[in-house]
């Protein structure tokens, strides 16, 4: 990917938050892509391609204001206002508890706030880092942290590294401070947007799990292991990838996407299954025959399909379907052998996994990327 | 080329009716919207990105990834809900009386 459409994505995105905004550079990536390739076809130089498609996408502000309203400030209805007093008065009292901000059920909507649009329910977890971790972490290895409000909802970390000298710059939430009061609150940061900034400026290392840190530029951080398994979820929820006691991620290499570089990353099943023990199982596919798998109704469960080469693999379907047993689904279905993956943050007891076999009626084929199956109302069960 | 604000007051429909046959990503929308108007709908594309996030949103229509054919990025596939669905049926029906009324003044 060329500066111009990195700096395009970036501007487009900015003061969208963690998983929403990856979803959204993505989304606008393979339109960028695709366009690149039109224009090449049609005698273009790559440079000269990229251009256009940029131009033909319009103004990275008009994207930015679009997404922005959407996932932010229409939250803010008077339900927004009340929460927003309580994340004013919670999240300065949450920050003294612990650098490392664990989203705690009682708060879990004052803390959504935090992010302004809200993208994940009360049951998922969502590692922040607060601004005072930050400082307590690293200002005694020697680097000056400067801080810049950038107006109400974000402001700016600069993390000035002595050895080897390099300066990072951190866009980070900056709490709903009060404007009229010019009260800045501490900054929040979500863990995996704050690993995302870092390696876009420089080579970043995530070791370990029940000591879990992250090493960049000769300094360290090393967080509370009493954590290490909550983020070890976020890592999979994230990247699909299971961090190990002795695994060390190399730094990436130059042009390397960062969730890809995860996924690649993993070489053998072992890895997955030393931390959360994944319940593996494979099916042949047949044309007439489709399997599903439900586990225990339990939305952390996901049920992920995988092709058979788990080094590359890639979801194709992520939507947990235990309230759906009946009715109309769209899958998809690679046209190559595959099999089903479920993983389990906290393993099932044997009763709550079944494996459900039946034919589906493929009512519509021949879409892009798959079938869409109309489930029959019986269905025959086979614990597996 | 269509009037602008025809467009916008009718985006809803016009981008659930371009989702109703199959699921489709944001360039192939574009491109199936100028296809089968001969060019009377022609997308500003940035603009096309938050109004379909705001029908998912609206919960009208849901979206997966899935890999691109031409190996790049990961493209992001709409397809209709069942509200996505009764939406359409709705717009289409308010939009065909509309049109029968408009067209009831002149055709007197």
């Amino acid at each position: 990917m060329n500066k111009d459409v990195e700096r395009y994505l970036k501007q487009a995105t900015t003061g969208l938050w963690g998983h929403k905004r990856k979803e959204i550079k993505e989304e606008l990536a393979a339109h960028i892509q695709d366009k690149v390739l039109v224009h090449q076809l049609a005698g273009f130089s790559e440079a000269e391609a990229s251009q256009r498609a940029l131009q033909e996408l319009g103004k990275p502000k008009a994207i930015r204001q679009g997404m922005f309203q959407l996932y932010s400030l229409p939250y803010l209805g008077f339900a927004g206002i009340f929460l927003a007093f309580l994340t004013w008065v919670l999240i300065p009292r949450f920050a003294a508890l612990d650098p490392l901000m664990v989203r705690p059920s009682e708060a879990c909507l004052a803390l959504d706030l935090r992010v302004v649009g809200k993208y994940h329910n009360c049951l998922s977890f969502e590692p922040w880092l607060s601004e005072a971790f930050l400082r307590e972490g690293l200002e005694p290895q020697g680097v000056t942290i400067t801080k810049q409000e950038a107006n109400f909802v974000s402001s700016y970390l600069t993390l000035n590294i002595p050895e080897p000298a390099q300066s990072l710059r951190l866009s980070m939430y900056s709490g709903l401070s009060s404007p009229e009061q010019n009260r800045p609150l501490p900054g929040y940061l979500e863990l995996s947007n704050f690993i995302e900034q870092i390696a876009e400026q420089t080579s970043v290392q995530v070791t370990g799990l029940d000591n879990f840190s992250l090493l960049f530029n000769g300094v360290s951080l090393t967080f509370n292991a009493s954590y290490s398994k909550q983020i070890a979820e976020d890592f999979y929820y994230h990247y699909s990838f299971h961090i190990t006691n002795d695994f060390t991620r190399p730094p990436l290499k130059e042009g390397e996407d960062f969730s890809q570089g995860w996924l690649y990353s993993v070489t053998s099943l072992n890895d997955y299954q030393k931390y959360s023990k994944p319940q593996m199982f494979t099916v042949s596919a047949h044309e007439d025959g489709v399997y599903f798998l439900f586990t225990a109704l339990d939305k952390k469960h996901k049920i992920i399909l995988k092709d058979n080469n788990l080094a590359n693999s890639e979801v194709y379907f992520a939507d947990s379907l235990a309230e759906s047993k009946k009715g109309k689904v769209s899958l998809r279905v690679p046209k190559t052998p595959w099999h089903l993956v479920t993983e389990f943050s906290n393993p099932p007891t044997g009763g709550e996994t079944i494996l459900l076999r039946f034919t589906g009626k493929i009512s519509k084929a021949n879409l892009n990327y798959g079938y869409e199956l109309v489930l029959p109302d019986e269905v025959t069960l086979e614990p597996n | 080329m269509s009037d602008n604000s025809l467009l916008r007051g009718n985006l809803d429909l016009i981008l659930l009716s371009i989702l109703e046959d199959s699921p489709k990503y944001g360039l192939e929308i574009i491109s199936e919207a100028n296809i089968r108007t001969d060019g009377y709908f022609s997308f500003k594309e940035g603009s096309l990105y938050p109004a379909l996030h705001r029908l998912e949103k609206a919960k009208l229509v849901k979206a997966e990834f899935a890999p691109s054919d031409s190996g790049g990025p990961r493209r992001r596939y709409y397809y209709l809900t069942e509200a996505g669905k009764k939406q359409l049926e709705q717009k289409r029906a308010e939009f065909e009386t509309f049109n029968s009324k408009v067209r009831a003044l002149w055709e007197m």
